[in-house]
C-alpha cells in the first residue's frame, strides 16, 4: 500500500457561519488525483488548507507528512496553480517566472534557467517578453501553471487550471499535467468539469458542500452509480400506455412525464431494464421510437453523485 | 460518503521529502530582495503615486510663488512652513499612510498574495520586506521633493549653501527618514488590524500628530511629530517657540531617538507577528 502525500483528518474549515469544509477525512496517494465538486463545494478551501494559506478550524491536515500552516520550508516541495486569474500584471511572463523561482529559493542563474525551461514546457517562450497584462486567457493559464512548476515541486496542486482555455491550450496543459504525474510526482487537480479530470486521471475524489461524497476510480464510481436509479429517456407515441406497463416492474422506482410523447424512467437495474425494452410484447402495447440514458455522459455521472 | 480504493502509483520520493522538508523558517537573501523589488515596483505605479507626486509639488510651487511675489522673503521662515509644516507634518505621514496601508491590501485585493504565501518564505519576512520596500520607495520620493523644496527656498538667498548642503539638508533628510520609518510601521500595522485604514489614519494624522503634538501636555510625548520637532529644534536651531517646546523640559536627543526607534521597531514587529498569524482568505470565483 502506498503512503499518503496529502491527509485530511477530521478537518473542518468555517468562515464565520459559512462552512467551507466539514469534518473531512481524506488520504491521497502519489500520482494524479482529480478533485471534483460543483462551485462552492470546498475545493479551493481544501487546496488553501493543503498549501498552508489557511489553518483548519478543527482537525488536522498533513502534506508530505508535515503540517502546512506556518511551515514555509514545506513550500519548497509543493506548487500551487491558484484559481484566480491574478498576476503582477506589469511583469513580462519571463520576469514573472524568474521572480517566482527566486522567491522559491533558487539562485539568480538557476532561476533564469528554470524560467526558460518552464516557459518551454508550457509553450510560452515566444511571448515571454510581453507584459502579462497583454496575454490571452489561454496564455495566462499557461503562465499560471508554469509558476507552479518552476521550482519543480514534488507535489502539485491545481485549482481549475483549464478554465477559459481554448481546446489547444487545454490539451497542451493536460499533457503537461499527465507528464508530471508520470514522473512519479503527485498532482491534485481540482475542477468542476468531470471530463477534464477524466482526461487526466482515473482517480477521483468528489466533494460537495464541504463533505466527501465519494472517492475512487472512475469505473468504480460508475459501478456505484449502477446501484442507484438510472434515468432513461423513452420516446413513444403511446407514452402513457408504456408508462402504465413499466410501472409494474420492481426495478422501476419512478416515471416522469416530460414533453408529450416522452417519459423519463428511473430504474435501479438499467441492464435488465434495457433488455426488457427489447421485448416485442412491450412494443405491441407501445411502439418505442427512441431510448437514451440521461446518465450516459460522465458529466451526468458527476452531477448524479454530488446530488445524491 | 462512499470510499473506494484508488488505483495509485507508488510514492517514490515521499518519505525522503517528508524527511528533508525543513520545519525551520527558510529565507534566502535572493528571495527577500525579490520581495522588496516586487513591492517597490507595485508602489511605483498607480494612482496613489500620481496623487502623492502632485501633493509633493505643492511646497515647491508655493515656495516659488512666495519668492516671486514677496519683497521680504525670509528663507528660514519659508523652510519652516514648507518643509517642517507642509512636508513633515502633512506629506510624510500622508505618504506613509497611503503606501503602507496598501502594501498588503493591494496584494489581497488583486489576489496576488497567494504567489507570495506559497513560497518557502516565512510570513514575517514577507511583511518586513514589504515594510522595507514601502519605506525605500516613499523615502526616495520624500527626499527628492524635500531637496527640491530646500533649493527653491534657499538658492539665491543669503543662506550659506555649503552649510545647507553639508549639514542642514542631511539632517533634515535624516529626520524625514526617521519620521517616515515610524509612520510606515504604525500604518502598516493599522492596515492589518483595521478595516477603514485610510479614514482612521487620516484622523490619527490630523488629531494626534497634528493638534495634540502642538499642545504642551504630557500626551504629546506619545506623538511622532513631537519628537521629530524636538530633534529639529536641538539639531537645526529652529526656534522652539514655533512648536511651543521648552528646550529645558523637552526630551533629550537620545530619548527622542530611542522613542522613535523603539516605536518604529515595535510596530513593524507587531505587524510581522499579526501578518504571520492571520489568514488571508482570497476571493475565488466559486466562493469556496
Amino acid at each position: 500500500m502506498s503512503e499518503s502525500v496529502v491527509e485530511f483528518i477530521g478537518a473542518s474549515k468555517w468562515y464565520g457561519n459559512v462552512i467551507g469544509l466539514n469534518n473531512l477525512s481524506l488520504s491521497l496517494p502519489a500520482g494524479v488525483t482529480g478533485l471534483l465538486g460543483p462551485n462552492g463545494s470546498g475545493k479551493s478551501t481544501l487546496l488553501q488548507l493543503a498549501t498552508g494559506q489557511l489553518r483548519p478550524s478543527q482537525g488536522w491536515v498533513r502534506v508530505l507528512g508535515e503540517r502546512p500552516w506556518s511551515n514555509p520550508g514545506l513550500n519548497r516541495y509543493i506548487g500551487l496553480c491558484p484559481e484566480q486569474d491574478a498576476f503582477f500584471e506589469w511583469m513580462t511572463g519571463r520576469e514573472f517566472l524568474t521572480n517566482c523561482a527566486l522567491l522559491s529559493g533558487l539562485g539568480r542563474a538557476a532561476a533564469r534557467g528554470a524560467a526558460e525551461r518552464t516557459l518551454d514546457l508550457v509553450s510560452m517562450t515566444e511571448p515571454a517578453d510581453r507584459a502579462v497584462r497583454g496575454y490571452s486567457k489561454g496564455m495566462r493559464q499557461r503562465i499560471k501553471l508554469a509558476q507552479a512548476l518552476v521550482h519543480e515541486p514534488q507535489l502539485l496542486f491545481l485549482d481549475e487550471p483549464f478554465t477559459g482555455t481554448d481546446p489547444v491550450a487545454r490539451r497542451d496543459l493536460m499533457d503537461v499535467v499527465i507528464d508530471y504525474g508520470r514522473k512519479g510526482r503527485a498532482v491534485l487537480l481540482a475542477s468542476h468539469v468531470f471530463h477534464e479530470v477524466q482526461a487526466v486521471t482515473q482517480n477521483m475524489v468528489l466533494l460537495n458542500r464541504g463533505r466527501l461524497v465519494a472517492q475512487g476510480n472512475v469505473r468504480q464510481i460508475r459501478d456505484l452509480i449502477d446501484s442507484h436509479p438510472h434515468r432513461i429517456v423513452i420516446k413513444s407515441p403511446a407514452a402513457r400506455a408504456l408508462a402504465a406497463e413499466l410501472v409494474h416492474h420492481e426495478d422501476v422506482v419512478g416515471i416522469e412525464f416530460k414533453q408529450p410523447g416522452t417519459i423519463v424512467v428511473e430504474t435501479q437495474k438499467p441492464d435488465a431494464f434495457y433488455a426488457r425494452l427489447a421485448d416485442p410484447a412491450l412494443h405491441a402495447i407501445a411502439p418505442i421510437e427512441e431510448v437514451y440514458s440521461d446518465d450516459d455522459s460522465m458529466e451526468a455521472v458527476f452531477k448524479y453523485l454530488v446530488s445524491s | 460518503m462512499t470510499t473506494l480504493p484508488i488505483e495509485s502509483t507508488p510514492a517514490p520520493q515521499k518519505s525522503a521529502l517528508a524527511h528533508d522538508a525543513p520545519r525551520s523558517r527558510v529565507l534566502g537573501q535572493g528571495a527577500f530582495l525579490t520581495l522588496i523589488r516586487i513591492t517597490a515596483a507595485r508602489q511605483s505605479r498607480g494612482r496613489r503615486l500620481l496623487v502623492m507626486t502632485i501633493l509633493f509639488c505643492l511646497p515647491i510651487l508655493l515656495g516659488a510663488l512666495i519668492r516671486r511675489h514677496s519683497d521680504s522673503f525670509e528663507p528660514s521662515l519659508g523652510e519652516n512652513v514648507l518643509v517642517f509644516v507642509l512636508i513633515f507634518q502633512a506629506l510624510v505621514p500622508i505618504s506613509a499612510l497611503l503606501f503602507a496601508s496598501g502594501m498588503v491590501q493591494d496584494d489581497v485585493e488583486e489576489q496576488t498574495l497567494t504567489y507570495l504565501l506559497i513560497r518557502p518564505i516565512p510570513r514575517w519576512a514577507i511583511y518586513l520586506a514589504k515594510v522595507v520596500a514601502t519605506f525605500l520607495t516613499s523615502y526616495a520620493r520624500v527626499a527628492f521633493f524635500t531637496i527640491l523644496t530646500l533649493a527653491v527656498v534657499h538658492v539665491g538667498t543669503s543662506t550659506n549653501i555649503t552649510d545647507l548642503a553639508l549639514r542642514r539638508a542631511p539632517i533634515i533628510l535624516g529626520l524625514a527618514a526617521l519620521a517616515l520609518a515610524v509612520y510606515v510601521g504604525i500604518f502598516g500595522l493599522l492596515s492589518l488590524v483595521a478595516r477603514r485604514t485610510l479614514v482612521i489614519g487620516a484622523i490619527y494624522i490630523g488629531l494626534f500628530e497634528g493638534a495634540l503634538a502642538y499642545i504642551d501636555f504630557a500626551f504629546r510625548n506619545a506623538t511622532v511629530m513631537y519628537h521629530i520637532r524636538v530633534l529639529s529644534v536641538r539639531w537645526l536651531e529652529i526656534p522652539a517657540a514655533y512648536y511651543a517646546i521648552d528646550p529645558a523640559t523637552a526630551p533629550a536627543v537620545s530619548t527622542s531617538l530611542i522613542v522613535l526607534g523603539s516605536v518604529g521597531l515595535v510596530f513593524s514587529l507587531l505587524g510581522a507577528w499579526v501578518f504571520s498569524a492571520r489568514e488571508f482568505r482570497l476571493k475565488t470565483p466559486d466562493g469556496m
